[in-house]
């Protein structure tokens, strides 16, 4: 197992690296710059347009917490009657799955068709594509419960609410917490396509406008600013997670 | 580490099991035909079978947990054939849940009967120390070895509250020393709460070792032969006061285990 360091600097270094000969290799004309900016225009083009990102960017993560508290909650609901309800799980666990199969960049137009160019698609297909990771991972939690344990809670009379409780929750936020990350990086990246296709304003919107104005330099700016934002949000997940599963860290140990 | 003292059965059975018929699932499939056995007061009984003969099924039917095709259960002379909650069970997995910490786990049956967790710390605390779990409270079921695990669980089951105990394999998922020092601990334990235990094993030595009384099953119901009482075996009463690798070595406890042996078949 390489050190704490050794696993932060070995990635970080060949980032560098690439950058440097992505930087290198427009100096040195081997690209066109007209097709390819420097990652310094880059930066530099990020500095320049902050104030226009920032709003734009405001935008589009309202957009995707709105889309992912929302998917979140219907993902929990759904996993929960899945779990209760045998049946259900039987009749929908395939559509579930076969949803996913729809592409997004599909459904977004009709989206748009329906629901105008506000923040109605926007959030509907966030929700459309945050509640799948967040269903299937509390499902299998929930599934992954020892029947023993189940018994020994009836050996100790427990409701089926303290079973939910005390057993079933805490072992599948494990779960959860895997399927919110993948989900966070879903309702950015949703958000994004959703703007692309219809909206007023959004780093979707953004990015039509710099691509039609073949501003290569902005284009790169606002696809860091995504990967940015993404890498925040899932930070933001793996601390809530240490935040609610304080048992995990022992195990590590 | 010491040898078990054996225990008269008192008049009135802690617990009885008439004639259980059971199924494994419910189903028509019978695993055991017409079991009947009786755990005394106080007293500490093993029933013994090979793996597969449906051992379990029977501790699940006495726990309550499934309901027999024929037979009954009786606790204290009541009977509590296919009803839950009545006696404590113990398995051979610890069970603790990985997201509480050793005092909630044992808590657990305390709080899940409505005890404010104030007050089930307040009951669960004196007794870390005669588990031998003393400054464990705050840690982590992770951060306990097995023995120590198995000994959290057997605090949990002491607070469910019932003086019948109901064992399955308990000490078999531990490695051989802390398996002997666990069971040693098991017999004084139950002995000073007055617990009346009755556990499963396949091992004739931890029955020989233990019980004061070893019933034999004898049946492969995978084969389609049902599992019946083979024997009742009395273990001799000569081991007061021995440590468990003196009695091991006592012409009596071999005879015992020869006699077990011989209804193994």
């Amino acid at each position: 197992m390489p050190s704490r360091a050794k696993r932060m600097l070995v990635p970080l270094g060949t980032l560098l690296g690439l950058l440097l000969l992505w930087q290198l290799s427009v100096q040195l004309g081997l690209v066109p710059n007209f097709l390819l900016p420097a990652p310094t225009q880059v930066l530099a083009a990020l500095v320049r347009e902050a104030p226009l990102l920032a709003s734009h960017a405001l935008t589009t993560l309202v957009e995707s917490a709105l889309g992912l508290a929302i998917g979140c909650a219907v993902g929990f609901v759904a996993a929960v009657l899945m779990d209760r309800f045998e049946p259900l799980y039987l009749a929908f666990s395939p559509l579930i799955t076969i949803s996913q199969t729809i592409p997004t960049v599909a459904v977004a137009p009709l989206l748009v068709l329906w629901f105008g160019y506000g923040l109605a698609p926007k959030v509907v297909l966030i929700v459309l594509t945050t509640f799948f990771p967040v269903t299937v991972s509390l499902v299998s939690g929930f599934r992954s419960v020892d029947p023993d344990l189940l018994d020994l809670m009836r050996v100790m009379r427990a409701s089926g609410l303290q079973v939910f409780w005390q057993v079933k929750m805490p072992a599948a936020a494990e779960h959860l917490f895997s399927g919110l990350r993948i989900s966070a990086t879903y309702a950015i990246v949703g958000a994004v396509i959703a703007e692309w296709l219809g909206g007023f304003s959004g780093l979707g919107v953004y990015m039509t406008r710099v691509r039609k104005s073949f501003s290569y330099d902005k284009m790169f700016a606002v696809i860091f600013l995504i990967s940015a934002l993404s890498l925040a949000l899932m930070a933001a997940v793996d601390l809530l997670q240490r935040l609610c599963l304080p048992w995990k860290r022992a195990e590590r140990k | 580490m010491e040898a078990c003292g054996n225990r008269p059965p008192a008049t009135v059975p802690a617990l009885e099991a008439r004639r259980l018929t059971l199924s494994w699932d419910g189903g028509s499939h019978v695993v055991a035909r017409d079991v009947s056995l009786v755990v005394g007061k106080g007293e500490l009984v093993c029933l013994l079978g090979r793996s597969g003969c449906g051992k379990t099924t029977i501790l699940h039917a006495l726990a309550g947990l499934s309901r027999p095709l024929g037979g009954q259960v009786l606790l204290r002379g009541q009977d509590v054939t296919g009803k839950a909650g009545n006696v404590s069970y113990m398995l051979q997995k610890d069970l603790l849940l990985p997201s509480k910490r050793i005092i909630d786990n044992v808590c657990l049956p305390l709080v899940l009967a409505g005890v404010p967790t104030a007050e089930a710390h307040e009951r669960a605390k004196p007794l870390f120390e005669r588990f031998g779990l003393a400054g464990c409270e705050r840690l982590w079921p992770s951060e306990l070895s097995g023995g120590m695990r198995q000994r959290a669980a057997f605090l949990r089951t002491y607070l469910m509250g019932h003086d019948v105990v109901l064992l399955d394999e308990p000490f078999s998922a531990l490695d051989a020393l802390t398996r002997a020092d666990m069971r040693s601990w098991y017999c004084q334990m139950s002995a000073r709460l007055g617990i009346s235990s009755l556990a499963i094993t396949h091992d004739v030595d931890e029955a020989v070792m233990m019980a004061s009384r070893i019933y034999v099953l004898e049946g492969n119901p995978a084969a389609g032969v049902p599992s019946r009482v083979a024997a009742e075996v009395k273990v001799p009463v000569a081991r007061e006061g021995l440590s468990a690798a003196e009695f091991a070595l006592m012409p009596e406890f071999l005879a015992c285990k020869r006699e077990v042996l011989s209804h193994l078949g």
